[in-house]
């Protein structure tokens, strides 16, 4: 049974939305750092719907193809550019997936996976003006990861991700039962941390294996021609085209969203299609739903488990806490060593365990684990000690609540 | 009264080459179109079933051959014609609704919906040629019964001519076939470079623009302090 939103109060929603964040906004303004927690869980809530509704003006009702569902792209706002030129959407380093309706952004990893295989060389995904080879598709996501990792960093897994939104409902929920957090050791974390390249390795690897036709003209697999007859080997195969999706905990809760908006059929995604028994459905496998429940089960024990481990994450990691890229990205966490009095406040708090904000003496304390969530700003007590910047400019910074109160 | 008996023949002989010429005119209408309303019935008695449309249509022929009834040029009211159609139902009774085709977008889809009576067998040609076979699948072929996905196998089948079989369905029956070939076809190899390349030149131009400010920023902000120590 599939809930639908009425068409007529799309807009109405989105509306009062908008009202909400403008008072909230304004509200917050005077003293954001004290409200950070309250600022980020209304900006996630505003992602997700944007995200998941794809900007999308409706109506709702109007189907197209019944599987899929109604709100095809050509509803979307600005569509002759998003449309035409960006079918699959634009690559945005947040878990949310690539589904026939409703995407204006698209989960790089998908993506990458995607083009290496079964749309390597052929003129699907990105259509006429974008279709001269797997490479160019691969490096034009590359480029738009790399642009936006320099531009916000992991901002985007701190603040825009729905998936990390997920993960903090979590940690509300563990909270609301009054259970303590558990913390990893230095190392495992560190361990945990370096997994996500790994992770990115294996599924880019496995995906390279299994677009063998595709990319270097024989299978290095038998049975991974593209495109089989389903039911067939081949077909069962080719199913294996994005192997990281198969596996990956956001990939149910984004067909409940996209079910609950009415976009998608539930009947399509719980029918079995292919014949493994691994399988579920057409989208869902049994995996996906096993990981989802170890990573939520993880979740409730350690604060935003699965952003540790996650392969995005790392990506947009790379092009924005390593060198060279450390040095220009424009979103960061800076700490004036002259204000910190090494409290261990912002240690403490922090969701992912990153270590530097309080052992890096001064400067630019971003790391590859930093998710920029501004809980150190929101908690540090000492004035000035710890500031989130964009472009050099002070966007939030630490202030004596020790004495406001 | 003079009856100019000239006048009147000519009159007769026009009236009459009227009626001879809307005769022929109508007989060859009615050669090239049938017109069929809902209340017709198209049974197949040795397999007890009913053929029927839920809205009045036309057709250039209908012949029932091996039970089975093939339609040309079939067009119901409101719906898109189907050039060759033949369909058969066994132990049930059809009735046919319509047959859509959305193309206006990247992929071309087809719709045909109907609703059963009872539980038996339907074997029908849409007429949309054989499934594509190759290198890649650009043909799928999905049934919806009462609004509820079924993959291949559960209650139907197609073979390699397009021929789709469906077993034991009731209520109603949506096939919907999608298309891609189109899409898959179409080359770019024609445009200028700068089009055929467009998303990545934009992509690459932006990536570019964004690295220098941020080293212009970089570098400002380098700069600011050792001025300030300097004043």
């Amino acid at each position: 049974m599939t809930w639908e939103l009425p068409s007529n109060i799309v807009l109405p929603v989105f509306a009062a939305i908008i009202l909400v964040g403008i008072y909230l906004i304004l509200k917050l303004a005077k003293n954001k750092t004290s409200k950070v927690t309250s600022l980020r869980l209304f900006i996630q809530i505003d992602a997700v719907i944007a995200i998941f509704m794809g900007l999308i003006l409706g109506p709702f009702d109007t189907p197209l193809f019944l599987p899929l569902g109604p709100s095809p792209r050509s509803l979307l706002v600005g569509s002759n550019f998003l449309g035409n030129q960006f079918p699959d959407g634009f690559s945005f380093p947040v878990l949310a997936c690539y589904y026939p309706n409703g995407r204006t952004v698209t989960c790089p990893l998908w993506q990458l996976q995607a083009y290496i295989f079964p749309f390597w060389n052929y003129p699907r995904g990105y259509e006429v003006f974008y279709s001269t080879s797997g490479l160019e598709k691969i490096g034009i996501v590359i480029g738009l990861v790399a642009l936006a990792s320099i531009v916000l960093g992991r901002f985007f897994c701190g603040w825009l991700c729905p998936f990390g939104l997920y993960m903090d409902v979590l940690t509300r929920i563990r909270k609301a039962t009054r259970l303590r957090h558990l913390h990893f050791s230095e190392k495992t974390n560190t361990a945990l941390a370096q997994s996500r390249y790994i992770i990115i390795a294996i599924f880019l690897i496995l995906s390279v294996i299994f677009a063998s036709y595709a990319i270097f003209g024989h299978q290095l697999i038998p049975g991974t021609t593209p495109g089989g007859p389903e039911g067939t080997e081949a077909g069962v195969v080719s199913n294996l085209n994005e192997p990281f999706c198969l596996v990956c905990p956001a990939r149910p809760l984004c067909i409940l969203i996209e079910c609950a908006l009415g976009e998608m059929h539930w009947s399509y995604v719980s029918k079995i299609v292919y014949g493994p028994l691994w399988i579920t459905g057409f989208y869902v496998t049994s995996i996906n739903l096993a990981v989802l429940i170890a990573v939520t089960l993880l979740a409730l024990a350690y604060r935003r488990f699965w952003c540790r481990i996650c392969p995005l994450g790392g990506l947009t990691a790379l092009f924005s806490a390593f060198t060279p890229f450390k040095q220009i990205a424009m979103t960061r966490l800076n700490k004036n060593e002259q204000k910190c009095t090494k409290c261990g406040v912002c240690k403490r708090v922090c969701p992912t365990q990153a270590t530097d904000v309080y052992e890096k003496k001064g400067g630019d304390v971003t790391e590859s684990r930093c998710i920029l969530c501004a809980r150190c700003v929101e908690a540090c007590p000492y004035e000035d000690a710890l500031e989130l910047k964009f472009a050099e400019k002070t966007m939030m910074k630490s202030r004596n609540w020790l004495e406001q109160q | 009264m003079k009856i100019n008996r000239g006048k009147v023949s000519t009159g007769i002989a026009i009236i009459f080459i009227i009626f001879i010429l809307s005769f022929t005119c109508l007989n060859t209408q009615a050669q090239t179109n049938v017109s069929f309303t809902s209340s017709d019935k198209f049974s197949i008695p040795a397999y007890n079933g009913i053929i029927s449309f839920a809205v009045n249509g036309t057709y250039s022929s209908a012949t029932l051959e091996n039970n089975s009834w093939t339609f040309t040029n079939l067009l119901l009211n409101g719906s898109q014609p189907l050039e060759n159609f033949a369909i058969s139902t066994q132990n049930c009774n059809v009735t046919i609704f319509s047959y859509q085709i959305l193309n206006n977008t990247s992929f071309n889809f087809s719709t045909f919906n109907y609703a059963v009576e009872g539980k038996g067998n339907q074997i029908l040609n849409l007429g949309l040629g054989p499934e594509e076979g190759g290198s890649i699948t650009s043909v799928e072929w999905i049934i919806l019964n009462n609004h509820v996905f079924l993959a291949e196998g559960e209650g139907w089948n197609i073979s390699h001519d397009g021929t789709m079989i469906v077993n034991g369905l009731s209520g109603n029956v949506s096939i919907i076939h999608f298309d891609s070939s189109e899409l898959l076809s179409v080359s770019n190899s024609n445009l200028p470079f700068y089009q055929q390349h467009s998303v990545a030149i934009a992509i690459a131009t932006a990536v570019t623009i964004t690295l220098v400010i941020a080293v212009v920023i970089k570098v400002k902000n380098r700069e600011q302090p050792s001025e300030s120590k300097v004043g």
